[in-house]
C-alpha cells in the first residue's frame, strides 16, 4: 500500500501552501490547496523499490548470533568485557572493575563507549591475570577518541580505524576473540555514504582482518538498535554474574 | 579450529533488481487519470494517532490506519504479494503531482498491510485476543519520506509552483528505515499471506 498525503504534523511542520519563507509565515499565507496525484498512462506516479533475492549476506562460516544464542557465546567472556556491553552493563560489578561507571552512569558508559568507537574489544589469553580472570583487552581507539575509562592494567589501547583493515590486523595481533560493536549508530547523516562505509565496509575489514590474523570467534553486534533494550534480568546478564 | 571461512556481501547486493509499482496503469473512468484531494492546512494529517505530551519514537510502527480513513490521503494498494519480499537500500517516489496553490508538501508511505491471518508469535492459545485480531489488516509503515515542494530541483533554490499545472520529479530516496524489530538495519520485508 502507498498513502499519499501533503502534511505528517507536527513532525514536518505545516506547509501555508502559498510560496513565503515559512519561518516568517503570516496566517493569512495558510491556504486550503487541491492537490492532484496523476496516474495516467503518459503521468504514471509510481515508487521503484530495490528487491533483493537473497535477504541476508552470505557469512557463511560465521554463526549467526541472536539474544538467545547469545549466552553461550559469552559463557568464556570476562566480566571486563562484559562491561563494554552497554545492554549488559546494568548486572555487571562495579567495585573490582574500574573499566565499569556506577550504574547511575549507563547513559554516560553507552555515549563514551559506543559513540566514541570504544566498542571494538580485542582480548586475548595473554597469561596474564587480573583477580580470577586474566584476560588482556586490546580496545580499538581512533587517535582522536576520548579514552575515558579506559586507563586498565588489563586494557591496551590499540590506533586505528574499522576503515582501515591493516590498523585492525596490527590491533588484532595475539587476539583469540574479537568482539566488533562499532557502527555508525545515528538516524542521518549529511552524507549517507557514511552508513555504508562504517557499518558495511567496516564490518568487512573487521572479519578480512580476523582471518588474517586467524582470530577463533568474531562476536558481530550490529547496534544497539538491533537487539532493543534489555530487560533487567536477561539471560546474558545472569550468565555473567553467576 | 578452522579458521573463518570466505565471506561476501557483494553476492547478495548484486541480485538487487529494482522493480517498478505503478499506482495506476490504466486510467479509471471513474477517477479520470488522477486522484484530486483537499490540503487544508488547519487540518493537517498528523503522524500519529496517539495523544501525547512528547514526541512518539514508535510512530513508524503504529498501525496507519488512522491515516487511512482520512479523505486528505490517497492510499493506493497492490496486488497481494505471492510470496515474501525483501527491500533493501534507496526507495525512489516519481511523482506526478500538481496543487491550486505555490507551494506544497509531498508525504509518500510505503505500507505493508499484514494479511487477515496474521497472528502473533506465542499468543497463548487464548480463544480471542484483542492484539492479535489488532494485527489483521494492520498498516505497517515500511518506509516514509517527506518533500517539500518547493526545494523539489533544489534544496538551496526554492521555486514555486505554477498551479495547477502537473509536475514531475522524482523525490530523494526515501530515508526511514523500517523497524528494526522485523529485521536488522535497514532491511526490510514485506510478507506474503499466510506466512506468518
Amino acid at each position: 500500500m502507498v498513502q499519499i498525503q501533503s502534511s505528517w504534523f507536527p513532525m514536518i511542520d505545516r506547509n501555508p501552501q502559498t510560496f513565503v519563507d515559512i519561518y516568517h509565515a503570516k496566517e493569512s499565507d495558510f491556504q486550503k490547496a487541491t492537490q492532484r496525484v496523476y496516474h495516467s498512462p503518459q503521468w504514471s506516479t509510481h515508487l521503484v523499490l530495490p528487491i533483493h533475492e537473497v535477504i541476508r549476506a552470505n557469512l557463511s562460516g560465521f554463526k549467526e548470533i541472536s539474544p538467545r544464542n547469545l549466552t553461550g557465546c559469552l559463557d568464556s567472556i570476562s566480566v571486563e568485557t562484559l562491561s563494554f556491553f552497554p545492554t549488559l552493563h546494568r548486572q555487571t560489578r562495579t567495585r573490582r572493575y574500574p573499566l565499569t561507571r556506577s550504574p547511575n552512569d549507563i547513559h554516560g558508559q553507552r555515549k563514551h563507549n559506543l559513540c566514541n568507537w570504544f566498542n571494538r574489544i580485542y582480548r586475548h589469553e595473554a597469561g596474564q591475570r587480573i583477580g580470577e580472570r586474566g584476560n588482556t583487552v586490546h580496545a580499538l581507539t581512533r587517535g582522536t577518541s576520548n579514552k575515558d575509562g579506559l586507563s586498565h592494567g588489563q586494557i591496551r589501547l590499540v590506533t586505528g580505524d574499522i576503515q582501515d583493515r591493516n590498523s585492525l590486523q596490527k590491533g588484532m595481533e595475539g587476539c583469540t576473540q574479537v568482539y566488533h560493536l562499532a557502527a555508525y549508530a545515528k538516524n542521518w547523516s549529511n552524507d549517507p555514504s557514511v552508513f555504508y562505509k562504517q557499518n558495511v565496509e567496516g564490518m568487512r575489514n573487521v572479519f578480512a582482518a580476523a582471518k588474517a590474523v586467524g582470530v577463533k570467534r568474531v562476536v558481530f553486534t550490529s547496534t544497539i538498535v538491533a537487539f532493543g533494550p534489555t530487560p533487567r534480568v536477561s539471560s546474558a546478564t545472569k550468565t555473567c554474574r553467576d | 579450529m578452522p579458521g573463518p571461512a570466505e565471506y561476501s556481501c557483494d553476492k547478495s547486493l548484486r541480485a538487487r533488481k529494482w522493480q517498478a509499482f505503478l499506482l495506476g496503469t490504466e486510467t479509471d473512468p471513474q477517477t479520470g487519470e488522477f486522484d484530486e484531494y483537499i490540503s487544508d492546512p488547519a487540518k493537517p494529517v498528523p503522524y500519529t494517532a496517539e495523544i501525547r505530551h512528547w514526541y512518539n519514537a514508535a510512530f513508524p510502527v503504529e498501525d496507519q490506519r488512522f491515516a487511512w480513513t482520512r479523505p486528505d490521503v490517497m492510499v493506493y494498494e497492490s496486488d497481494v504479494l505471492q510470496d515474501d519480499m525483501t527491500v533493501a537500500g534507496p526507495i525512489t517516489a516519481s511523482l506526478f503531482v500538481s496543487t491550486s496553490g505555490t507551494d506544497a508538501d509531498w508525504v509518500v508511505k510505503l505500507i505493508d498491510v499484514l494479511p487477515e491471518t496474521a497472528t502473533l508469535t506465542g499468543g497463548g492459545g487464548r480463544r480471542f485476543d484483542a492484539n492479535a485480531a489488532k494485527l489483521r489488516g494492520y498498516q505497517m509503515m515500511v518506509r516514509g519520506d517527506v518533500i517539500r515542494g518547493k526545494f523539489r530541483n533544489s534544496m538551496s533554490n526554492p521555486e514555486p509552483f505554477a498551479p495547477n499545472q502537473s509536475q514531475r520529479w522524482n523525490t530523494h530516496s526515501m530515508i526511514f528505515s523500517t523497524p528494526s524489530k522485523r529485521d536488522t538495519g535497514s532491511w526490510c520485508k514485506s510478507r506474503a499471506p499466510g506466512s506468518r
